[in-house]
């Protein structure tokens, strides 16, 4: 290997759209490289179905093919995260707690893995970190500092994302940290569809069919979960006055969508699912049923890796189309 | 007060008696049947698990009888189980029923929630009393236990037996003294009764050529006869001898961290370094399907592993895929069977998959057997 720095490949999938610039700063400031997997394209799908399984919803299914997309660029180490919840009443979705043992158990001729499990039911974030840079040998003094610009770094990503700054250039914006994160120069559309889902459905463009840029070009501003106020975040959702809703991805898509529902400040609501999510499934039941009494046009959209392009894209132009029609007539 | 809850399996007894020693009156809906799935599947949505579908179905049939309060157990995660109680609700109210959702969380019974939930449901006070609760407790594990004692003699007997359909009726006339049965003399009388009268039916054949397979799989779906379309009886039928590695009694002592089989399951899914293993209870039963796979590898006694799972349940299919990895490698010679199952009610593909399963079995015991021969020469 010479004497560069070692490699850590990072799988662009799933939780890469949301701690990403997390992890990469992280990792930086202790000394290693960052190869990330390419673009999702349609050889992702098919390199990870060699391994994948049957039954997994598409992100997981995709997963499998950064990892090996990331392994065949020589990589030292591989990371996948076991985030088992992010908050001390919640959990992640199954798939998350398992992951790294599921790819372990299941993918053959895996570099070493960097497991960061971090569970804040038990510990704060701080300590998973030092768990895994205590692995990785390195210092506590180092391990803190790379933690505290990593978390920085985070925070520049999270407000560049709610700026309305796409994802890729949120990244840019984490990585030099600019005193002043500019506005982004909105153009104004008077229609405005809110695209909510998890984050790895709603910012890879291939999982969606773009459908992002599918709604500007229909001259719809889309807002997305990111886009909404940090401070809806916080607090649990109760659901029927009873259940405390206990899943950290849907505890934020919930708030958003309920502060949707009360707010109005959106035409029409687009909750974009993966086939097979569990959670979804029952999340999808309850919010198509509040956007009944809120009177907000809502329809759910259901993708898995061979919904055909033209049936996406009628469904999406007749909503959109709705949206505007209802729009005309409150005018 | 008027209670109804939905079927799991033969648990009804059990549940019965858990209502009614609060004093609240019971109403069993029917047993599962398809007319009523198919009520469910109008109202549940559209790829959620199996078990909602049938638990919502169940609910519906009672709510039209005019029962007028539900009771359901409940999780705290990470699976969707957890959810069930208050979807169906909604579901229901939405669908116009007026009626009580009572929720009997069974995340942890160690914190004793479930003591609220018995008061909740006990209209008289005198039996709310401690004394009662802990009496009504006592028979509910025990008829719990007595289900399980006679699921696993079903199990040994059936691929047995001269008549057929023996063991099945034998089966239901249990059920009938389980639930019959009022007090803790009776059920001790029923524990010495059930393994003298399933050992009492005519058999044939003896029982060192059995096939031995291991039945485990998510707690629903491995328990309840209609939803795994009979696959005991017809595995019975195809000559297995069956042993269960999940019931509701396991699944109860489980939550008072009392089964120290799953803890001992639960240590092999962890440490067996090969498979890598599964470090964390991930929701459903796929960290004791890993480790019972696991342990069933390690024992001689068994030929087949047949796992059950409701189609999209993530940690099941976790279990699974671990399990594809590593059949045939190291230790890992178990031929597994994996069934996922959903509303469809094509039998005959089922049994063609069973029968073609169980024949590969038998011819895997045969080579077992040449190769044991040879050696001994």
């Amino acid at each position: 290997m010479g004497m560069g720095k070692e490699k850590i490949g990072i799988p662009g999938s799933l939780l890469y759209y949301k701690y990403f610039s997390f992890w990469k700063r992280f990792f930086e400031e202790l000394g290693f490289e960052i190869v990330v997997s390419d673009k999702t394209t349609a050889t992702t799908i098919k390199e990870g179905g060699r391994y994948a399984i049957d039954e997994i919803c598409i992100p997981l299914k995709l997963y499998y093919g950064h990892i090996v997309n990331v392994i065949n660029k020589g990589v030292d180490y591989i990371f996948i995260p076991r985030y088992v919840s992010i908050s001390p009443d919640t959990y992640m979705c199954p798939k998350f707690l398992g992951l790294p043992d599921l790819i372990r158990g299941t993918v053959s001729g895996l570099p070493s893995v960097i497991e960061m499990r971090v569970d804040m039911r038990k510990k704060p974030k701080f300590f998973s970190a030092v768990e895994t840079g205590r692995r990785l040998n390195k210092s506590m003094g180092c391990i803190k500092i790379a933690y505290q610009s990593a978390v920085k770094s985070y925070r520049y990503f999270c407000k560049a994302m709610q700026k309305g700054f796409s994802f890729s250039d949120a990244l840019e914006i984490a990585d030099i940290q600019p005193d002043i994160i500019p506005d982004k120069q909105q153009p104004d559309k008077e229609v405005s569809i809110a695209v909510i889902g998890h984050s790895y459905n709603i910012h890879d463009p291939f999982i969606n069919m773009d459908l992002l840029n599918k709604l500007e070009k229909m001259d719809i501003q889309p807002v997305v979960l990111e886009n909404l106020p940090s401070d809806i975040f916080e607090g649990q959702t109760v659901i029927n006055n009873s259940l405390k809703n206990y899943w950290s991805n849907e505890e934020e898509i919930l708030s958003a969508l309920n502060y949707l529902f009360k707010k109005k400040s959106v035409d029409g609501i687009i909750f974009l699912c993966s086939f097979c999510c569990g959670p979804d499934s029952l999340i999808d039941e309850i919010t198509t049923r509040n956007s009944k009494s809120a009177g907000i046009p809502y329809a759910c959209v259901v993708i898995d890796e061979h919904s055909g392009q033209t049936g996406l894209i009628t469904r999406i132009e007749s909503f959109v189309e709705m949206v505007k029609i209802k729009k005309k007539q409150e005018k | 007060m008027v209670v109804a809850f939905p079927h799991m399996g033969n648990g009804w007894p059990a549940f019965k008696a858990l209502c009614e020693g609060m004093g609240a009156e019971v109403y069993v809906p029917q047993e599962n049947n398809i007319r009523q799935l198919e009520d469910g599947l109008k109202y549940s949505p559209e790829w959620i698990c199996f078990p909602f579908k049938m638990t919502i179905a169940n609910m519906i049939e009672a709510l039209d009888k005019g029962v007028k309060t539900i009771v359901m157990a409940t999780d705290c995660g990470p699976c969707r189980f957890g959810f069930y109680y208050a979807v169906q609700e909604r579901i229901l109210r939405d669908k116009g029923y007026d009626f009580n959702m009572k929720y009997l969380p069974q995340g942890d019974l160690l914190t004793f929630e479930w003591v609220d939930f018995l008061k909740s449901i006990c209209e008289d006070k005198k039996l709310a009393s401690f004394v009662n609760i802990a009496r009504t407790v006592r028979i509910f594990l025990m008829k719990l236990f007595l289900i399980k004692l006679m699921e696993d003699w079903e199990g040994f007997v059936r691929c047995h037996e001269k008549n057929k359909g023996d063991t099945s009726r034998l089966l239901k006339k249990c059920i009938t003294l389980i639930d019959q049965a009022e007090d803790v003399a009776q059920l001790k009388k029923l524990k010495r009764f059930i393994p003298r009268a399933f050992s009492e039916v005519e058999t044939l054949g003896t029982t060192e050529d059995d096939i031995v397979v291991k039945i485990t799989g998510e707690n629903f779906l491995a328990v309840d006869d209609f939803s795994n379309h009979n696959i005991k009886r017809k595995l019975g039928e195809l000559g297995c001898r069956l042993y269960m590695g999940t019931s509701l009694y396991d699944w109860v002592k489980h939550k008072f961290h009392l089964n120290f089989h799953r803890k001992y399951l639960e240590y092999l899914s962890k440490t067996h370094k090969s498979i890598g293993g599964l470090q964390m209870d991930i929701g459903g039963e796929a960290v004791w399907v890993l480790g019972d796979y696991i342990a069933s590898s390690l024992e001689e006694k068994y030929d087949g592993f047949v796992h059950i799972y409701p189609f999209t349940c993530m940690p099941e299919i976790t279990a699974k895929a671990i399990i594809t990895r590593w059949y045939g490698e190291g230790i890992f010679k178990l031929p597994p069977l994996f069934l996922s199952f959903d509303e469809h009610s094509g039998e005959t593909g089922m049994i063609t998959r069973l029968e073609a399963y169980v024949d590969l079995l038998k011819r895997h015991k045969k080579e077992k057997h040449k190769v044991g021969n040879t050696t001994d020469i």
